[in-house]
């Protein structure tokens, strides 16, 4: 049964993902080839199938946030390392819940709505403080890279790229040259790299797109 | 082998006469003839085969007849019928018999001595190979072997004791001599006497087929009878040599024999392996009349590479009749001979203090120098100890006298004994044992002794790694200091039980899993070597022994004291301190003062203004830049159209992209557009979803920008959609079937979107976060639209998202920079759509105001106490626009009571509107008047709302209206707009409303605006800016003096906006300026309001009004922060970079 069920979730797969790539290659400038596609209803049925698929991945999203309440909740019940934490996040969202529920039937009808308070003085505000610490670390880790046991030619060119491109965003007319300078790294070799990684990216896309359709790369099964 | 005798003396080593030569002949037991002496027997020395015991020539003994029965003579004369045995079909390795059967007898047929003894010639006395020979007379013993008072020979080896020889038959391969022949007559019976008989011929075989005793005389060689390489003799010698275990006397020297004369043989003539001459006391033997073999003139076929054995060793052949039983001396029978042998007397009294030391260097196989070669010798003796001369090693303290012990050797080879060995430190690889040793071939056990040797012996210390070394010495030191384990009382009462018996459970002090092992003493103390040797803290055998408190061991605590007496009480054993919870980390300076003082940078130009360092951002955009783009093409939109807006980035990116994602929507408002928010982050879509209602909620600023009184409607003004789930599968499957997933709004309503498509946006605007999501944008929705795509993102993305700028974003803002430029490009008055014409109905309550070029303000509309509805000829027409029925009210709020319910889509009459606009009186169709939302409500297009009456109409005096003045110019005070931009403006909605009525004037002129002017006070002229700030262009100057219109201000009022004379209009710095009290009328005891045209977008700019919320807050006091705080980090991690350099370099050099 195992593994039939194997079989069958990579014929699925296999199966769903060819006909939404067709669907997606079938375009409107295919030539000749438009009508046998028409024909088929192909693109429809690919469209279909990425409706689908958001629906699938949002229905998805609720079962990984109840699963979440539920692994919480067993270490709140089996008093398991961190369950205080635990405890602190189900009432959260409890609260955040019972509130958007009372909210929308009405009940609750402060101006503004204790969820948007949640969210902008709460939420927001302690992420982005968070955020903001980071500044600390990246400063202290940008101190500490450059101390290394052996000084070396790297070394001295990314603290050179490191200075040029802070001090050449400063709006100071004495860092003009530097701003020039951050100018043209960012336009040539920042650049360079970039579309480098973009199309490392999209070849390393392609493959493991075309290794889920041959059946090589089968993650979505156990 | 005599020459002079005819006799048979080896008559008994023939055989039966049988052919077959596997048969043992029968022994004659006649004695040999050998052993009688002949005193005309000549003297001979040397090789031949035995002696018959006729040693005539020894002297004194001459007379003494040998027995009869004994044959006298030569010797052997007779057959070797034991040799007959080996015959080549027997075995075919086996070499043909020679024609010297007897070879082996002199030794000279031994591979050893080849080349050393010269093969025997072959004597006439023996016969040839296959020669049949006749049986010899029997022999009897020599006179020199009797003793007168002994027994004689004859009777002790009576005739016929000794079979007759049987005859063999055998055909010699070379003539044999005479069996006679080369015996010496001594040997011979004295009954005949030896005869000189000529070398010859002799037949091997007598007639009978026996060895022929005449070819053994003559001592010839066996020869093969097959060809071969070498004799059947040699072949014997070899397989002796092989097999044979090396006598000692090989290895003892000659005594008192001295240096004897080297044999002057012919070199045919075969030096047999005679025995030494101490062994026969030949010394002293005139061996004038030896037979020609004893004295080794007997020659003998030439053969190849004879041994040679040391000149000094001399022995005497053996003779044909040595063997011959019947002919045997006393000495050599098993039973002690009655008389012991004349010669042997000569020894009798010899010890081996009377010989001579013997000389070691002479013996040949000692070579003290190592190179001493051996002498030549022509007997087997000297020629056996000269083997290995020069190879062999003895040990230095070792003599000749001394036996040496051959297991002792094997135990302990000491090295020291050993002088000429390599000492042990230097390397000697593969160690190596005594050539001797090796040569000897011993084994022990199967093991070659060499082996044993070079196994015994210890590697090297200088073989060994450093790494061993250091462990070695360690380990001796860690032994030496080691104190003595204490064996414990028990061991003093019985000692060495220990060893035998168990040790007490140990107890380490730690727990680990080799708790409770029982140890004996020496493993323990192997195993705190171990623990020392390993850098581990090893435990004090006391420590070791202490058990571990616990319940479960008390008994055994008991026991432990009871039986150790005096060993240490129960130790406690302390758990290890705990560690401190919440143990406090170390403060790092560095990291502290590095962090105060990038707070202090950051946080310090809010409030100290010395500190905010650097330029503002620059108020307008490059020309052709990708943020002019952006604005450009914003600026471009038409009012209604559609906006996809993305929104990509959550609560960490906050602080710098909700400015962007403010301008970009607030530019989109003003361009009376509707944007429509997705996103496939639900915090952004829920955060933008709050900002648009804090820009369009009542209290808004922004409404007045908006020219609006009503705040802004969702799914009106703008659609907050949804979350898009699946990320990019999401957007692509919003970009195939957008009006699917527009339908809805975030909070499920309808937004009315359901048949827009992708098509029908003007332009999508993307706020992302990650490089990532941005690129999903441009991936999957741009190519599907042709609608440009503008990208703003922070600082982290930007690089990343630079490619993409052109082929699919049409252009790109990047950071807080571009937010606080394009706010201040905001400000600009062509950013706002003029609002709709205003349609002012033809009412005499109402009269329009004094238009001008400049699109009217929004006036505040402000219902009287009694205010009047004239109704239009012609009601607007709306839709009920929900999802749900709706519930009408009596009153225009919700605390009104609910009157019925509308159904989604049914058509009403709006019949007025609440002065904020919220609320809509409308009639059903079933007649039914009430009040509803104003959002709920959909207006026919061309419809406007009428009016808002009050709910307690009253008939008032008609109502003049007093339209607001035509120009965007605030009341006569200088009350600036809440924006800094340089002209504030209202916008009229398009959908036109009916003016309302307005409270009644006094019957005073319609008052003028106060009119506010300054002066210009500075000493020298001053720059007219086009903005207010010094980064805008100046557009002219004023001299010291010069009187201008006020008209506005900048939200800081550090800039002051001025009319010029020439109309112009623009911006001084404030300080520049002294600002006069109003002229003018004072301010007027009502209020003043103005009739807005429009009771949506009605808003009057009033004096006390607040200036609108800036598009970017605190842009300025943000900016300097981020200039000194960047300046500070910049500072330090220049310093930290020169500190580690050099620190770096310090350490290299030291």
């Amino acid at each position: 049964m195992a593994r039939i069920t194997r079989v069958l979730a990579a014929v699925i797969a296999i199966g769903f993902g060819l006909i939404t790539l067709a669907g997606l290659l079938v375009g409107e400038g295919l030539g000749f080839l438009s009508a046998f596609v028409d024909g088929l209803r192909v693109r429809d049925l690919a469209g279909l199938f990425l409706q689908l698929v958001v629906i699938t991945a949002a229905v998805t999203v609720l079962i990984g946030v109840v699963n979440l309440l539920l692994v919480h909740l067993r270490r709140v019940r089996q008093r398991a390392c961190g369950w205080v934490y635990s405890t602190v996040l189900l009432a959260a969202a409890v609260a955040v819940l019972a509130a958007t529920v009372l909210e929308r039937a009405g009940v609750l009808t402060g101006d503004p709505p204790l969820t948007r308070l949640l969210l902008e003085d709460v939420q927001v505000s302690v992420e982005s403080a968070l955020a903001g610490l980071l500044l600390f670390a990246l400063v202290y880790g940008a101190v500490r890279a450059t101390r290394s046991q052996r000084f070396s030619g790297w070394a001295l060119l990314f603290t050179l790229a490191l200075l040029i491109a802070l001090a050449g965003a400063l709006p100071l007319p004495e860092l003009a040259p530097l701003a020039e300078a951050r100018s043209w790294l960012l336009a040539v070799p920042v650049s360079a790299g970039a579309r480098g990684i973009l199309l490392g990216i999209a070849l390393a896309t392609l493959v493991a797109g075309v290794r889920v359709l041959i059946g090589q790369d089968r993650s979505y099964r156990e | 082998m005599s020459d002079d005798k005819n006799t048979d003396d080896f008559s008994w080593l023939r055989g039966s006469g049988d052919d077959s030569q596997d048969d043992w002949p029968e022994q004659d037991d006649t004695p040999p003839g050998w052993d009688q002496p002949d005193d005309n027997q000549p003297d001979l020395l040397g090789d031949r085969l035995g002696f018959t015991g006729d040693l005539a020539w020894r002297g004194g003994e001459a007379d003494a007849e040998p027995p009869a029965g004994l044959a006298s003579g030569s010797g052997l004369t007779g057959q070797l019928p034991w040799m007959r045995r080996y015959t080549p079909e027997d075995d075919p390795n086996e070499e043909k018999p020679g024609d010297d059967d007897l070879a082996w007898l002199r030794g000279t047929e031994d591979d050893l001595l080849a080349g050393r003894v010269e093969p025997p010639a072959p004597s006439e006395s023996e016969p040839e190979a296959g020669t049949q020979v006749s049986p010899r007379p029997h022999v009897s013993l020599p006179s020199w072997l009797e003793d007168d008072e002994d027994v004689g020979a004859a009777e002790a080896f009576p005739a016929g004791a000794v079979p007759d020889e049987p005859e063999v038959v055998w055909e010699p391969s070379v003539a044999a001599e005479p069996p006679d022949a080369g015996l010496p007559d001594w040997l011979l019976d004295e009954e005949e006497p030896a005869q000189a008989v000529p070398p010859t011929e002799v037949p091997l075989l007598d007639d009978t087929g026996a060895l022929s005793q005449e070819w053994l005389k003559t001592g010839e060689l066996l020869r093969d009878t097959v060809e071969s390489d070498i004799t059947f003799d040699q072949w014997l010698a070899q397989q002796a040599e092989a097999e044979r275990v090396p006598d000692i006397e090989e290895h003892l020297p000659e005594f008192g024999l001295g240096e004897a004369e080297p044999l002057a043989l012919d070199p045919a003539v075969v030096e047999s392996g005679d025995l030494p001459d101490w062994f026969l006391g030949l010394d002293e033997l005139d061996t004038s009349a030896a037979p020609d073999w004893f004295t080794g003139e007997a020659r003998l076929p030439a053969e190849p590479a004879p041994l040679q054995p040391p000149a000094e060793l001399e022995s005497a052949g053996l003779d044909e009749g040595f063997f011959d039983t019947g002919d045997l001396p006393e000495w050599f029978a098993q039973d002690a001979p009655a008389a012991a042998p004349g010669w042997l007397e000569d020894l009798e009294g010899a010890s081996g203090a009377d010989l001579p030391e013997p000389d070691l260097a002479d013996l040949g196989f000692i070579d003290e120098a190592g190179t001493a070669a051996p002498a030549a010798s022509d007997d087997i003796d000297s020629l056996l100890a000269g083997l290995g001369a020069g190879e062999v090693i003895l040990p230095a303290g070792a003599s000749a006298d001394d036996d040496l012990d051959f297991d002792a050797l094997l135990d302990e080879p000491d090295l020291e004994d050993f002088p000429d060995l390599p000492p042990p430190d230097e390397p000697r690889l593969p160690s190596e044992a005594p050539d001797w040793l090796t040569e000897m071939g011993a084994t022990v056990g199967g093991v070659s002794a060499a082996a044993l040797v070079r196994q015994r012996e210890d590697r090297p210390l200088a073989e060994l790694p450093d790494r061993l070394r250091k462990l070695r010495a360690r380990g001796e030191a860690v032994l030496a200091q080691q104190p003595a384990a204490d064996p414990g009382p028990l061991a003093e009462l019985l000692p060495g039980v220990e060893e035998v018996l168990p040790a007490a459970p140990t107890a380490p002090a730690a727990p680990s899993l080799a708790a409770g092992l029982l140890l004996t003493p020496d493993q323990r103390r192997r195993a705190d070597l171990l623990r020392a040797l390993a850098g581990a803290e090893a435990a004090e055998p006391e420590e070791a022994l202490a058990p571990v408190e616990t319940g479960f061991l008390e008994d055994e605590d008991d026991l432990f004291e009871a039986v150790y007496e005096g060993a240490p009480a129960e130790q406690a054993v302390e758990a290890p301190a705990p560690a401190a919870a919440g143990r406090r980390a170390r403060l790092k300076p560095a990291r502290l003062l590095i962090a105060l003082l990038v707070a202090a940078a950051v946080i310090l130009p809010f409030f100290v203004p010395p500190l905010r360092i650097g330029e503002l951002p620059p108020a307008e955009f490059a020309a052709g830049s990708g943020a002019r783009v952006v604005f450009d093409t914003l600026n471009s939109l038409r009012p209604g159209d559609l906006v996809l807006v993305g929104v990509e980035y959550g609560p960490t990116a906050a602080g710098e992209l909700d400015s962007l994602t403010g301008v970009l929507l607030r530019h989109i408002l003003l361009r009376r557009a509707r944007p429509v928010v997705v996103g496939t982050n639900p915090v952004g879509v829920l955060r933008t979803d709050g900002i648009l209602r804090d820009l369009g909620c009542a209290d808004s600023p922004f409404l007045v920008e908006l020219g609006r009184s009503t705040p802004l409607r969702p799914n009106d003004d703008y659609y907050v959609v949804r979350y898009l789930p699946a990320a990019v599968v999401g957007l692509r499957a919003l970009a195939q079937n957008a009006a699917a997933l527009v339908a809805t709004d975030l909070r499920g309503q309808l937004t009315g979107l359901a048949d827009v498509t992708l098509a029908d946006f003007a332009a999508v605007a993307l706020v992302g976060e990650r490089a990532e999501d941005v690129r999903g944008w441009a991936e999957q929705v741009a190519p599907l639209t042709a609608a440009p795509l503008l990208v703003a993102t922070g600082f982290s993305a930007a690089p990343l998202l630079e490619p993409y700028v052109g082929p699919a974003f049409a252009g790109l803002l990047v950071g807080f920079p571009d937010a606080v430029t394009y706010a201040s490009l905001l400000a600009s008055p062509d950013v706002r759509l003029p609002a709709p014409e205003l349609e002012l109905t033809e009412e005499p309550e109402v009269s329009a105001p004094e238009a001008t070029e400049e699109p009217t303000p929004e006036p505040i509309f402000t219902p009287t106490a009694a205010p009047t509805f004239t109704p239009t000829p012609a009601l607007p027409s709306a839709v009920i626009f929900s999802t749900q029925s709706v519930n009408v009210r009596q009153g225009p709020g919700t605390e009104f009571a609910v009157i019925t319910t509308a159904e989604p889509g049914a058509e009403v009459l709006v019949l007025a509107q609440s002065g904020d606009g919220l609320w809509s009186q409308i009639r059903l169709a079933s007649g039914v008047e009430g009040w509803v939302s104003s959002s709920l409500l959909r207006l026919r297009p061309g419809e406007g709302v009428p009016a808002t009456p009050t709910p307690a109409p009253t008939d008032t005096p008609a109502a003049t209206a007093t339209p607001p003045p035509a120009t965007n110019t605030p009341p006569p005070t200088a009350t600036a707009p809440p924006t800094d931009t340089p002209a504030p403006t209202s916008t009229v909605t398009p959908t036109a409303t009916a003016p309302a009525v307005v409270t009644t004037p006094p019957a005073a002129a319609t008052p003028q605006p106060p009119q506010v002017t300054a002066v210009v006070v500075a000493s020298q002229g001053v720059n007219v800016r086009s903005g207010p700030g010094t980064g805008f262009q100046p557009i002219g100057s004023l001299p010291p003096g010069a009187q201008v219109e006020v008209i506005g201000r900048s939200g800081d009022a550090g800039w002051i906006q001025v009319r010029l004379a020439d109309g112009r209009e623009g911006w001084i710095s404030a300080p520049l300026l002294q600002i006069n009290a109003p002229q003018g009328s004072s301010r007027a005891p009502d209020e003043i309001v103005v009739v807005m045209a429009d009771a949506d977008i009605g808003s009057l700019l009033r004096q006390d009004a607040p200036p609108p919320a800036p598009a970017v807050p605190y842009a300025e006091e943000r900016w300097y922060g981020m200039n000194l705080g960047l300046l500070v980090i910049v500072l330090v991690i220049l310093l930290g970079a020169v500190l580690n350099t050099a620190r770096g370099i310090l350490r290299r050099r030291r």
